[in-house]
């Protein structure tokens, strides 16, 4: 068996060409079976008499198999054919139709060895991966380009051959070039030209005959319409070469100024000019940067005109895309008490986030079940298009819960086939009933950090009451770490500090609330921020800038210091300053009486601090508070590390930092954000320690105990 | 594939499958062609299931792996939708070269699968030393059942020995996966009743198993599937290539002693071997519980006619609920079904109508649905994965809980407490037994 595959520009007479050749071959007692790769499922018409036969992916979206029986269909001078099918002009994924169908017929024990030949009449240009597959080992052995002397044509023939030469790394398989006349200046030459240019030949010149529209009319090849003509001869020498003279090469394709100088060349009859832009013509940015991750949020407002774009870094020097937009999207949505989401992916990215909020210790978690629903997308949602799936799953939603909101938000598989979701959403959305959209896309739309602020943006600008005004001393929270297992415990912390001054809270936008809560949203003026983290930030200002809020630029704090800088801060806005000065007081005394208690443990000790990136402040003040010596601060650089001003601070290190830190500076323990396993104690601390007065008096205490632990527990001897 | 009605976001899907069916081989290093976010998850599961896991390491802080010591990934993000994967599927097969593994496994996710890179040619231009094999798509929501058989027939075809050459009394045992709940208890269980009819175990495909004991699959007198959803395509593969027949692809899995009895007899009928050891080690069993159970019944009437939910696969819950209906008189409310397997599925709705039965059966129902299903059924015990344990939860009064299935998320296991063979069966009544006093 032979597998031939013919490419070419859509409307270049692909299909005619095909056809007729396989007619030709079909004389000759040849067994052919031609699978046509083209949504529009016209190319074994000819073949058929005209009949449109049913496709493979018509049955699969009907019936849920696929039979070689029905799809399979016997034509002129038996040959078989098969029609892909595919998705309706604008939605779906064609190429991936051709990926499943090729897959499938294999699936079905369609056994190719049986024919001397198998035709692939490939759509158009090699748009994307889906389109080559017939070139991949397995499909075709030699392909053909089917072209005309138009320049449109040429180019599309050149980047067929770029997709051909990644896909033969060993062995030739440009069968050759065939010209389909359409009336161009020295067609034929340009052809010939062409072909030699990248390393094969024009094997046959089809020229204009209105033979073949009569053809077509009748639904015929010209081999059975017009066998005695000229024409027909043409097509049987092309069989002729493929049978007996085929010499398949690695193509070389032009690059692109090389495809200029030819056309210019044969084409235009003209020397190439490059005309600079005009110096107030705006150059077109082809591939904007776009923001991808979250530290990206804050460096946008930079100047990135010299920076290169994503298309023009190397993998290893683009920024990874931590999480994705989706997890973080529904990280926000899951914590709305009476709103369900509904994720347009595959089950296995909702299964992901399912998990990951059912992994949350249960007293962290607030919402009685995962408010999560999945479309399950099926593979002929992807080529086909999804919105029947994505209404049918609204639509189970809606009888459900009749009045709760919808977020609908999107993995990136729903981001690559591009649903037209919104007008969908617009049909369906009533009075009763929202149903926002959140195109957060995946990986495509951004890191988790990105997904999360989409989401706190388009819920506010949707759902939050610009007509209210601010009642006194309220505040609303923003960007509480919802994932964090000391969420609640930070909750309480800031609401008794708050309750001290006498401040009540509002709205926390968003852990734990409801829609109720967000169309309040703006009966605070006060907005506390959980971090000072770029996305956070971001989220302040936004909802400053569209709600008049104004935020307070102090984060939740960690640590004795920050804590109470945070109530100073906060009561100073408020004017509670005197309430402030008492709860600090009565949390100084404590700590200080416990610090000093603790202090002769641990005076005069030197420490090493392993940190990830993450804030330690808390950690260094307490050690200072206790006397102890911070010899080294090892930063590792995993994730996006903080500018820090700590002292003796050490960035990017790697395992064996420690092994040489601790012989320079001989430290009685080392403090790590990870176990480690060292000759010396080590302890860890939290990543993500809670706010308030006391987590380094906390930690103080704990690491007392622990320091009195064998360091090298017993089974680590069991290695 | 799954049915498309259904929106539960709860079920590992055909991508997860086959990552299991990689993980599951001792010297595999599975390589996901896909986004941070989608190699997370599984990569956690992963370093807590496998069998072989590896300590957390701060090298593994390396490119490709971003802190996990499993399932280092090609980290996808846009620029790679639109312009191929290639050069970075490319530089992480350098890199893991390194470590010399024994086999690499490069999955694409349904992003990399839907815009069609061709694994193949690139594992082919890259030309490293470990076998490499290529899964171009799993699908978009396929079950985590056809994920894993999919997998494991391009892995066998990729590795297997072709030397047909048969090893006397030998078998294949197929059909468990890595993230099975106590799979590894459950094969050890397996094995030690097949050497009392003294059959060796040539290889437990894809579940824990070395490379070298998957190639010599081949050679293989027998394939013994445990569970029919996890292993029909598998036999079916293995009989066509290499000459392999299977006996009990339609019988409920070896739960429970009937079914446990069943199982192994066909076994030893097939080598025509005394099956004396399996009656006698049924007989054990049932001295050793007849006393507890005596005793049970004796002080409390709960136990008979208890009303219990179940979910798991077909093969599982069919040979669950026949034990746990006919030997301890427990009353079935609520039969759930995670993966459907053909002949197990029907058989469990037959036994079930011939019973005159009116339990619910649900094929993967939403948390929604599973919650109106306990108000209505109000079980008192409930088998089942994580998922539905926390659903009850929300119940007034919540079922006793006894984890049969994943994703289970709470408890490592160490001790030898199988579910699957006789001692299974003193695993599960010993659950039920202790859990009956607090039952409300």
């Amino acid at each position: 068996m032979k597998g031939i595959a013919f490419y070419g520009k859509g409307g270049i007479g692909k299909s005619t060409t095909i056809s007729n050749v396989i007619a030709a071959l079909s004389l000759k007692g040849k067994k052919i079976l031609q699978i046509g790769c083209d949504p529009k499922h016209d190319s074994a018409r000819l073949l058929l008499g005209g009949f449109t036969q049913t496709t493979v992916l018509e049955q699969l979206t009907r019936t849920g198999v696929v039979s070689l029986d029905t799809v399979m269909l016997t034509g002129y001078n038996q040959v078989k054919c098969i029609e892909s099918g595919g998705p309706e002009p604008g939605v779906g994924c064609a190429g991936r139709g051709i990926i499943q169908t090729l897959q499938l017929l294999k699936d079905q024990g369609l056994d190719t060895n049986q024919f001397d030949y198998v035709f692939f009449d490939v759509l158009g240009d090699v748009v994307c991966g889906g389109f080559a597959v017939p070139m991949r080992e397995g499909y075709a052995d030699e392909i053909y380009i089917v072209s005309s002397g138009e320049i449109a044509s040429i180019y599309a023939a050149n980047n067929i051959a770029k997709g051909l030469q990644r896909f033969t790394s060993t062995h030739g398989k440009l069968g050759g070039i065939i010209g389909n006349q359409r009336g161009t200046n020295n067609e034929r030459q340009v052809l010939e030209e062409f072909a030699k240019k990248i390393g094969t030949q024009l094997i046959a010149f089809i020229p204009r005959s209105e033979l073949i529209p009569q053809a077509e009319l009748n639904s015929k090849t010209i081999l059975e319409f017009a066998p005695n003509t000229e024409l027909a001869n043409i097509y049987s020498t092309i069989a002729n070469h493929i049978e007996h003279h085929s010499n398949p090469v690695i193509p070389i394709p032009l690059s692109e100024t090389e495809l200029e100088d030819f056309l210019h060349e044969f084409c235009y009859n003209t020397k190439p000019q490059i005309n600079p832009p005009h110096p107030t013509q705006t150059p077109i940015n082809n591939n904007p940067p776009k923001q991808t991750t979250s530290q990206n949020t804050t460096n946008s407002k930079n100047n990135t005109a010299n920076k290169p774009t994503a298309q023009t870094l190397t993998p290893k020097e683009r920024i990874p895309v931590y999480g994705c937009s989706l997890t973080g999207a529904y990280n926000i949505i899951n914590q709305i008490n009476d709103a369900t989401a509904l994720m347009d992916s595959p089950q296995g990215c909702a299964y992901i986030s399912y998990c990951i909020h059912q992994k949350v210790p249960p007293d962290t978690y607030p919402i009685d079940l995962p408010n999560l629903l999945c479309t399950n997308m099926q593979e002929t949602d992807v080529i086909f298009g999804g919105t029947k799936n994505i209404e049918d799953s609204l639509m189970y939603i809606k009888k459900r819960f009749p009045t709760q909101p919808i977020f609908l938000i999107t993995a990136c598989t729903a981001g690559l086939i591009g649903d037209d979701i919104n007008s969908l959403i617009s049909k369906l959305n009533t009075n009763n009933q929202r149903i926002l959209h959140i195109p957060s896309d995946g990986v495509m739309g951004g890191d988790f950090y990105s997904g999360l602020l989409t989401a706190c943006q388009l819920i506010a600008e949707q759902f939050i009451d610009k007509t209210l005004n601010p009642l006194d001393d309220t505040v609303n929270l923003i960007g509480e770490q919802n994932l964090a297992t000391t969420a609640n415990q930070n909750f309480q912390t800031i609401n008794h500090i708050l309750t001290a001054l006498g401040i009540k809270i509002n709205c926390r936008y968003i852990r734990q609330t409801n829609i109720d809560e967000i169309k309040n949203f703006k009966k605070a003026k006060v907005n506390l921020p959980a971090t000072n983290g770029p996305t956070i930030d971001a989220l302040c200002t936004f909802l400053d800038k569209h709600f008049g809020t104004q935020t307070l630029q102090i984060p939740m704090p960690i640590g004795f210091e920050q804590t109470v800088k945070f109530t100073r801060t906060v009561a100073q806005r408020f004017g509670k300053e005197a309430l402030a000065e008492k709860l600090i007081t009565e949390a100084q005394t404590t700590y200080k009486k416990e610090i000093e208690q603790l202090k002769p443990r641990f005076a005069g000790k030197k420490a090493l601090i392993n940190s990830n990136g993450a804030n330690i402040d808390w950690l260094h003040s307490t050690l200072s508070a206790l006397d102890v010596e911070v010899t080294q601060i090892n930063a590792f650089n995993i994730f996006a590390p903080e500018e820090r001003t700590l002292p003796k601070l050490e960035a990017n290190y790697t395992a064996d930092y420690i092994e040489k830190a601790v012989c320079l500076n001989h430290p009685d323990f080392i403090l790590s954000a990870r176990t480690l396993t060292t000759d010396i104690p080590c302890v860890s601390f939290p990543v993500l320690p809670p706010y308030g007065f006391n987590i380094g008096l906390d930690y103080a205490k704990e690491l007392n105990l622990k320091l009195k632990i064998p360091f090298v527990e017993g089974w680590r001897y069991d290695e | 594939m799954m049915n498309n009605s259904s929106k539960a976001s709860h079920r590992p899907d055909s991508l997860i499958g086959a990552i299991a069916a990689f993980e599951g081989i001792q010297e595999a290093c599975t390589l996901l062609n896909g986004p941070i976010g989608c190699k997370t998850y599984p990569a956690y599961m992963s370093s807590i299931l496998a069998s072989h896991p590896k300590p957390v390491d701060i090298n593994y802080f390396a490119d490709f792996y971003f802190g996990q010591t499993r399932i280092p990934c090609t980290y996808i993000d846009e620029t790679d939708f639109i312009y191929g994967s290639e050069s970075k599927v490319t530089q992480a097969l350098k890199q893991l070269e390194q470590s010399k593994p024994g086999i690499i496994g490069v999955i694409n996710h349904s992003g990399t699968s839907l815009i069609g890179d061709d694994l193949t040619r690139i594992i082919q231009n890259t030309n490293i030393n470990p076998i490499t094999v290529a899964i171009d798509s799993t699908g978009f929501t396929g079950t985590y059942a056809s994920g894993f058989q999919d997998a494991v027939i391009k892995i066998l075809d990729g590795i297997i020995n072709r030397n047909n050459q048969k090893i006397s009394r030998t078998v294949n045992i197929i059909g468990s996966t890595l993230f099975h709940y106590n799979w590894e208890n459950d094969i050890a269980e397996i094995k030690r009743i097949l050497k009392l009819l003294g059959i060796q175990t040539v290889s437990v495909i894809c579940a824990g198993e070395s490379i070298a004991n998957i190639q010599k699959a081949s050679q293989a007198e027998l394939n013994l599937v445990l569970n029919e959803e996890y292993g029909d395509r598998i036999v079916s593969y293995l009989e066509t290539v290499h000459g392999i027949p299977n006996i009990n692809l339609g019988l409920q899995a070896p739960y429970g002693l009937s079914a446990s009895e069943a199982w192994f007899k066909a076994v030893a009928d097939f080598f025509d071997t005394s099956s004396e050891s399996i009656t006698n080690e049924s007989s054990r069993v049932r001295k050793k519980c007849y006393p507890a159970l005596a005793h049970a019944f004796s002080f409390t009437s709960s136990l008979r006619g208890m009303p219990f939910a179940i979910f798991g696969d077909s093969s599982q819950v069919y040979a669950l609920t026949t034990f746990l209906y006919e030997y301890l008189g427990m009353l079935p409310v609520v039969v759930g079904i995670k993966e459907v397997g053909t002949k197990n599925f029907e058989s469990i709705k037959k036994y079930l109508s011939a019973n005159m039965l009116d339990t619910s059966v649900l094929v993967n129902p939403d948390q929604y649905e599973l919650l109106d299903c306990f108000n209505k059924t109000t079980p008192k015990l409930l088998l089942g994965s994580s998922i539905e344990k926390n659903v009850s939860l929300r119940l007034s009064n919540p079922p006793q809980f006894i984890p049969i299935t994943f994703p289970y998320y709470e408890r490592v296991t160490l001790t030898n407490r199988p579910l699957m063979g006789f001692n299974g069966v003193l695993t599960i009544i010993e659950d039920i037994l202790n859990m009956v006093k607090y039952v409300r």
